[in-house]
C-alpha cells in the first residue's frame, strides 16, 4: 500500500515511466475486447466478402462477377433506386427538418424540451412498430385515405404504400429524428450576437435567415444530410415493408442473393459496391470540408 | 433565442401549424397502434369501431408470439450485459489516452453502425454458418452485442468526457488499488452514464431486424423476425399488442434517460 515516491527516493523518473508505459499497455488490453469483437463480427466477414465477389472457382481472381452485375438490369435498377431513395429521403428530410429545428432553438425552453421529448420519441420507437403503424396508416382505406376523401379533397383513395411514395414517408419517419438533432445542435451554437448585429444593421428578417443563421447552421445541415444519405443507402426493413416489392433497393437484391438464390458471389460483390458506394460519400464529404477551407470559405462547413 | 426577430403574426401562425403537423407525423404513428391495439374487429383499422381484449388475450396465450417474446427479453438483456462492460472498457481507454492509436480504434469501435446492417447480418451468416453457429443464441449475441457497442461507446464516452480524473489519482494516492479506485470511485460515478448505455444496448438489441432475420430461428426466433415475417406477407393485429408493449418500454426509458439529463444540464 506504500507509494515508491513516497519511500524518499530522490529519483523516480524512470519508474514513473515504466509506469506510463504499463498503464499504456493496460489500456490497450481495455480496448482488446471491442477490437476483437468487431474483428470477429465484421472486419473478418467483409474480407470474406470481398474475396468472395473476386475468386473464381479455380483460385484465379477476376472481376466477372461485377461485370455480370454491371451488364444487368435488375441490378443496374436497385442501384439507380437505392441512390433515387436517399436523395429523395434527404431532401425531405431537409424539407421538413431545418424549419423545424429553428423553431425548436427560437421557442422557449419548456416548449424545446418538449419538442425534442417529439423527436427522441419516435428515434427509439422499434423500426419495425412505426412501419407497421404508417402501413395502417396509409394503406387504401386508411385514416389519411379516408381523411382525403370525405373532405372531397379527392375522388377516389390514393395508393400511399407499396410504392415509391410509401417508401419515403417511411423512411423520412425514420431519418428525420437523425437529421434534426445534429441541426438543431448547430443553431444552438450560433452566437446571438451576430444575430442582434444583423437586426441592427437593418438586415431584414428573411435576409438575416438566409445570410446569418443558414450559412452558420450549415455545417450542422451538412452532416445531418451526409448522415441521412449513407444510413438510407443500406436501408433494407422500410422499403421492404412499405415498397410492397416495387421499391428493389441494392439491399433487397442482397437479401434474395442470399436467401432465394443462394448466389453468395452476387451478394457478395452488391455488398462490396455498396460499402464502396458508403465510403465514397463520407470521403467526397472529407475532401469538399477541406477544398471549401482551402478556398478561404467559413471553416466550420 | 433569436431575440429582435419577431416575425409577423400570420408568419407566427403559418410556422406554428408547420411545426405542429411535423410533430404529429413524428408521433402519430408510435400513438395510433395502442387503441389498434384493443380493437375487437379482425381488420385492421383506425380508429376501431369496436374495442376489446381478444388481440391481447391472443397474444398471451399464442405459441409463436410468446416464445419469441421471451428469447427477444433474454436476448436483450445479454447483450446490455455484454456490450456495457466492454465498450465501458474501450471508453476508459480512450479517453485516458492511447495517442496514435486513438482515432484508428475510434473508428473500428464505430464500424458496426456506418457498415451498413444489411451486411453485418450477411457477413456474420457466413461466418455462423461455418462454425454451425447460424440459428444459436451464441451467433444472435455475437450479432446483437457488436451493434450495441456504438451506442453503448458513444454514451460511455461522453460521460467520460464529463468524468474528472483527477478524483481517480486521489483515489490511487490515497492507497486505493487500481480495482478499488475503479469500483468504489469510477463506476459510481458513472452510473448513470452506465444505465443509460445498458438502457440504449437493450433497446438496440430488442429493435434489431436484419441480423435476427438471417441469423435467428427455430428454438431463437426473436420478436422482430416474427412481426417482419408477418407484416411482409399480411397487416396482423397482433402486432399492435407488441407495439403497444413496445412504446410503453420505450416512453418508460426515453424519460429515464433524457429527463435525468435535463436535470443534470440544468
Amino acid at each position: 500500500m506504500t507509494l515508491p515516491a513516497a519511500a524518499g527516493a530522490t529519483d523516480n523518473s524512470a519508474l514513473l515511466r515504466r509506469d506510463g508505459m504499463l498503464a499504456q499497455l493496460g489500456f490497450f488490453g481495455l480496448a482488446l475486447p471491442a477490437v476483437l469483437l468487431v474483428t470477429i463480427a465484421i472486419v473478418v466477414p467483409l474480407a470474406a466478402m470481398l474475396w468472395i465477389s473476386i475468386a473464381r472457382p479455380d483460385g484465379t481472381v477476376s472481376l466477372d462477377t461485377y461485370l455480370k452485375i454491371m451488364s444487368t438490369p435488375v441490378y443496374t435498377r436497385s442501384v439507380l433506386t437505392t441512390f433515387q431513395v436517399s436523395g429523395m429521403t434527404v431532401l425531405t428530410c431537409a424539407l421538413l427538418g431545418t424549419p423545424f429545428a429553428l423553431v425548436m432553438a427560437s421557442v422557449g425552453r419548456r416548449l424545446a424540451s418538449i419538442l425534442l421529448l417529439v423527436v427522441m420519441l419516435p428515434f427509439w420507437t422499434a423500426l419495425l412498430v412505426r412501419t407497421y403503424a404508417l402501413s395502417v396508416l396509409l394503406q387504401r382505406n386508411g385514416l389519411v385515405n379516408r381523411f382525403l376523401t370525405d373532405t372531397g379533397l379527392v375522388s377516389e383513395p390514393l395508393p400511399l404504400i407499396n410504392n415509391f411514395f410509401g417508401t419515403i414517408v417511411g423512411m423520412t419517419h425514420v431519418m428525420l429524428p437523425l437529421f434534426i438533432l445534429p441541426v438543431y445542435a448547430a443553431i444552438k451554437q450560433i452566437d446571438q450576437n451576430i444575430i442582434r448585429a444583423a437586426a441592427s444593421l437593418g438586415a431584414s428578417k428573411l435576409l438575416t435567415l438566409r445570410a446569418v443563421i443558414l450559412p452558420l447552421a450549415a455545417n450542422g445541415i451538412f452532416a445531418g444530410a451526409v448522415l441521412v444519405f449513407v444510413l438510407s443507402l443500406g436501408f433494407y426493413v422500410t422499403p421492404a415493408i412499405l415498397g410492397g416489392g416495387r421499391v428493389p433497393m441494392i439491399s433487397t437484391r442482397i437479401e434474395q442473393n442470399v436467401s432465394v438464390l443462394s448466389d453468395w458471389p452476387a451478394a457478395s460483390a452488391l455488398g462490396v459496391l455498396l460499402l464502396l458506394s458508403v465510403g465514397m460519400v463520407f470521403f467526397v464529404t472529407f475532401l469538399l470540408r477541406r477544398s471549401i477551407k482551402a478556398l478561404g470559405g467559413s471553416p466550420n462547413v | 433565442m433569436f431575440d429582435g426577430f419577431d416575425v409577423s403574426w400570420p408568419l407566427r401562425l403559418a410556422i406554428g401549424i408547420f411545426t405542429a403537423l411535423v410533430a404529429v407525423f413524428l408521433l402519430a404513428p408510435s400513438l395510433i397502434v395502442v387503441p389498434m391495439s384493443f380493437s375487437a374487429s379482425e381488420l385492421l383499422q383506425f380508429p376501431p369501431s369496436e374495442f376489446s381484449l381478444r388481440w391481447w388475450q391472443q397474444y398471451w396465450q399464442s405459441d409463436l408470439w410468446m416464445p419469441a417474446t421471451k428469447t427477444s427479453l433474454l436476448l436483450a438483456t445479454v447483450t446490455a450485459a455484454g456490450a456495457v462492460p466492454i465498450a465501458f472498457a474501450a471508453a476508459y481507454a480512450t479517453t485516458r489516452s492511447l495517442g496514435w492509436a486513438k482515432l484508428p480504434l475510434y473508428a473500428v469501435l464505430l464500424m458496426p453502425a456506418t457498415v451498413p446492417p444489411i451486411l453485418v447480418a450477411i457477413g456474420l451468416f457466413f461466418v455462423l454458418a461455418r462454425m454451425h453457429l447460424v440459428g444459436s443464441f451464441p451467433g444472435l449475441w455475437l450479432g446483437h452485442t457488436v451493434i450495441a457497442i456504438p451506442t453503448a461507446y458513444v454514451i460511455l464516452s461522453a460521460g467520460f468526457a464529463r468524468f474528472d480524473f483527477t478524483q481517480e489519482k486521489a483515489a490511487r494516492s490515497l492507497g486505493a488499488g487500481w480495482w478499488r479506485s475503479m469500483f468504489s470511485v469510477v463506476i459510481p460515478q458513472m452510473r448513470f452514464s452506465l444505465l443509460s448505455a445498458a438502457l440504449l444496448a437493450f433497446l438496440t438489441s430488442l429493435d434489431e431486424v436484419i441480423v435476427s432475420m438471417f441469423v435467428g430461428g427455430g428454438a431463437n426466433t426473436t420478436l422482430t423476425k416474427v412481426m417482419f415475417l408477418g407484416l411482409r406477407d399480411r397487416v396482423d393485429p397482433q402486432a399492435a399488442v407488441i407495439s403497444t408493449i413496445w412504446i410503453v418500454l420505450v416512453a418508460i426509458v426515453v424519460t429515464v434517460v433524457f429527463g435525468r439529463q435535463r436535470q443534470e444540464h440544468s
